[in-house]
């Protein structure tokens, strides 16, 4: 069965490559046949033997270590639902819940940002790049589950264009395009991206339970007022620090769980895939920068200030953008050193937009798509810096 | 002995590694040279059809460095010069006459002979006797300039990519051989550098005494050029000389008994032969007659040298001047189901991204495979942590791209061995090695080599 397949695609693969009927539509062919099947290329010479890697490889891992922060995701966005109007909190009707609302995300995501990658991918008559399928899928986990489904849609194409395509496709792109497409989002449609559009109210506003606020944990924390302590004042707003560390809290669909978010960073580390000095920069940025903060917090000052790290890294996106949108490869700088002071500057960067300005509720986006753009910085230092090291052969 | 330690090397593990067992294979009665197959040179070929020839006669020459000489590896007849595209020469083919006559190059010369020999005879020796192409001088692995003075010459003692011979393989029997050939190249210039693996299963006492430095790595620790990185100590010494061990040999059989080397010690190997070994050849042997056994060529790949960076040849085509290995790898066609969803655990990897990766020491049974179609570089960093000369692989593609060459070479381009593990790891399987061996052509061409 799998034979006849295979056969049957290679059949077909004459009227997709150069004077065959479909030419133009060869990326579509690829696309498809080399996610079934392993490619039957082989080496032209030198070098004979190749790894057993490729990027489809690289990018299913991405895909493993993201699989539970997609599913919580779905069950979360339910939960948080069905506890605003007080439907019942059982497995099954929230799991349903959960996929009416995130499901069609992750397909307009998908459909959209694909047709444009397979549009550029036509037109400059090249393969499509397996980084859509990670790109594609980080995005809808970083909205709330609220968003219209067009303003997903409008907001990866611009990510897919503008972040990516516009300088040349995968590989070339300075930008993180999930990202991208997400402050896309955010500054094009602030009223129903930031506020309380967290969490999906599937009746009447007149039904909501009582107690119930709409409020993330960041939006709590900022609004607190001196001489009340953050950390107080969250615990009695139902962000205990266990809770915002568990995660069925409101938020972003995928950034709520830190243990599963955690799972991911230990999956990534282990295959290789993911930066895991860029996870340690972050994650020592972030807690330098927090410290300093505690230093410098009084009685009088902004109680944000004086959250402690463990406090910072729990609530909000801190581990998921640490996790998966710091380390996307193409988009950090290409040296392992680099990528730890890329990494640590997102840490502190993204504390700094979090706690002081008052204009972002949340900081790690724009740290991340700054530090994006401050990556060929770094790795230009870098090699400099090495390049004096060496002898050099130069004619 | 000085102790280096390579970084960023990987050991291959591949099945099909040949037995400890040498045969002899030296039979045929056509044999050929293939001048296409030497690479950077411009032949000129001296011989019609119908000459006479013996061993060690001069068959072409390099154009464009003229003491570079090939001779002929067996007495007979010039039967036939084919030629191939755009006039290239693919072979000539020599018709044997069994009878062995031998050109006479020089006098036999002994150790002490050699001390008393000038600089200038003892070089105008190796160029007559047709070995002066296994000096590749650096950065441009091209045979040396008629004048050249090298500012030192690093020899390799040891192989680590498979499967060239090994080191205990090839020296034994032959060590005054390669005390002789070492002698040389010492009185050639006055620093002489032997790097020896750390597993180096060398006995003889007079040879591991003559190492000056002792490698710590896996592949391609043991390249000369690598050497050279870890032990120059200022930029004059860019131009060093590289030569491998078993050249070495070749240089002393050729001063020992004042005729040209005609056998060679090669490995035949491959998971798909029943009998790899090691053998002694006749050069310039057809292939078909080294490779019995096989029943279809169709589905293999004939490989003459290492795994990585040997030549592609047919089954018409003969031991050249510089193979030392013959492999056979399958042709690798076949597809395979959703592999990237699959555990993985008989896909070899340098990466942790296959089950593989937990089984250390088995070795792998590798075909010609791509495995993995064609993408742009995701900056995996992959590629710069197997560089044993610490450049920055995907960096520098990226400034050839836009044809920066000042910048790639600043990166360090020209310390480049062209040992190929970057593009073997690429995920995107970039030709990363031939766009930075393209790029050292340039520069060459630039500086007139």
């Amino acid at each position: 069965m799998i034979k006849k397949l295979a056969d049957f695609l290679n059949e077909q693969e004459k009227h997709f490559v150069k004077g065959g009927k479909f030419e133009k539509l060869y990326p579509l062919y690829e696309a498809g046949a080399s996610f079934l099947f392993s490619v039957k290329e082989t080496t032209q010479s030198s070098v004979h033997i190749r790894d057993s890697l490729d990027t489809k490889r690289f990018m299913s891992m991405v895909m493993a270590a993201l699989t539970p922060c997609i599913l919580f995701g779905i069950y979360n966005s339910g939960y948080q639902a069905h506890k605003a109007v007080g439907l019942s909190l059982d497995l099954i009707p929230v799991l349903l819940t959960g996929s009416k609302l995130v499901l069609p995300l992750i397909l307009v995501s998908y459909a959209v940002g694909g047709t444009i990658e397979l549009l550029f991918a036509i037109i400059r008559k090249h393969e499509i790049n397996e980084g859509f399928l990670v790109t594609g899928i980080l995005y809808p986990l970083t909205l709330p589950a609220t968003l219209p489904l067009w303003q997903a849609g409008v907001g990866i194409a611009f990510g897919v264009i503008v972040g990516k395509e516009v300088f040349g496709g995968s590989g070339r792109n300075f930008l993180n395009p999930a990202l991208t497409a997400r402050a896309f989002v955010f500054f094009t449609y602030p009223a129903y991206i930031s506020g309380e559009v967290w969490t999906s109210i599937l009746k009447s506003k007149d039904q909501i339970v009582d107690g119930w606020s709409g409020a993330t944990a960041l939006a709590v924390a900022a609004a607190t007022e001196a001489p009340m302590k953050a950390s107080e004042v969250l615990t009695n707003a139902g962000f205990s620090l266990e809770k915002s560390f568990i995660g069925l809290i409101p938020g972003s669909i995928g950034e709520t769980s830190v243990p599963l978010i955690l799972f991911g960073a230990i999956f990534l580390i282990i295959t290789g895939v993911g930066s895991w000095r860029t996870m340690i920069g972050s994650v020592l940025g972030a807690t330098l920068m927090t410290l300093i903060f505690n230093l410098i917090a009084g009685p009088s000052s902004n109680p944000f200030l004086g959250l402690s790290p463990i406090w910072q890294m729990s609530i909000g996106s801190f581990a998921f953008a640490t996790v998966f949108m710091a380390t996307d490869p193409v988009s950090s700088p290409s040296l392992e050193i680099s990528r730890f002071i890329y990494g640590f500057l997102i840490g502190i960067l993204g504390i700094i937009i979090r706690v002081i300005n008052p204009a972002y509720p949340e900081g790690w986006m724009l740290a991340i798509l700054l530090m994006n753009v401050f990556a060929p910085l770094i790795d230009h230092v870098v090699i400099s810096m090495k390049i004096k090291k060496r002898i050099p052969n130069v004619v | 002995m000085k102790k280096i330690n390579v970084k960023n090397t990987y050991k291959l593990k591949i099945a099909g590694s040949p037995e400890e067992k040498i045969v002899d294979i030296t039979q045929s009665e056509e044999y050929g040279v293939a001048p296409s197959r030497v690479k950077y040179i411009k032949p000129k070929v001296v011989v019609k059809i119908g000459d006479a020839v013996k061993i060690g006669s001069r068959l072409f020459f390099d154009k464009k460095n003229e003491v570079n000489e090939f001779l002929s590896p067996v007495s007979g007849t010039i039967k036939e010069i084919i030629y191939g595209d755009k006039r290239i020469i693919k072979a000539i083919v020599i018709t044997s006459d069994n009878k062995d006559e031998k050109e006479k190059i020089c006098d036999p010369l002994s150790i002490n002979d050699i001390k008393e020999k000038s600089v200038a005879d003892i070089r105008s020796i190796i160029q007559k006797g047709g070995l002066w192409s296994s000096f590749l001088e650096y950065p441009f692995n091209r045979a040396p300039d008629k004048d050249e003075i090298p500012p030192s010459i690093y020899v390799g003692l040891d192989n680590d990519e498979p499967f060239l011979p090994e080191s205990h393989m090839f020296i034994k029997g032959h060590e005054s051989e390669f005390l002789t050939g070492l002698s040389a190249i010492k009185r050639i210039c006055k620093k002489t550098y032997l790097g020896m693996s750390v597993n180096c299963k060398v006995n003889d006492p007079s040879v591991r005494k003559e190492a000056t430095h002792q490698l710590v790595g896996d592949y391609p620790a043991n390249d000369p050029g690598v050497l050279l990185y870890y032990n120059k100590t200022s930029s004059d010494e860019n131009k060093s000389w590289g030569i491998k061990a078993q050249d070495v040999i070749r240089i002393g059989m050729l001063l020992e008994s004042g005729v040209y080397p005609n056998k060679r010690l090669i490995t035949v190997s491959g998971n798909i032969l029943k009998d790899a070994c090691y053998a002694w050849v006749q050069d310039g042997i057809p292939v078909e007659a080294v490779l019995k056994g096989i029943d279809d060529f169709s589905k293999i790949r004939i490989i003459a040298g290492g795994a990585l960076t040997g030549q592609k040849i047919d089954k018409e085509d003969y031991v050249s001047y510089r193979d030392f290995a013959l492999q056979v790898l399958p042709e690798g066609r076949e597809q395979e189901f959703l592999h990237f969803f699959k555990p993985g655990f008989h896909r070899p990897t340098v990466s942790r991204t296959y089950m593989s990766a937990l089984l250390k020491d088995k070795e792998w049974e590798m075909n010609t495979s791509l495995n993995g179609g064609h993408r742009a570089c995701i900056s995996c960093g992959s590629c710069v942590a197997v560089c044993p000369v610490e450049t920055y692989p995907q960096v520098t593609m990226k400034n050839l791209n836009v044809n920066d060459i000042e910048t790639a070479m600043e990166q360090g381009v020209l310390d480049c061995v062209e040992c190929g593990l970057c593009t073997y790891v690429c995920p995107s399987k970039i030709e990363l090695d031939e766009i930075v061996t393209n790029a050292k052509n340039i520069i060459a061409k630039e500086v007139g080599k």
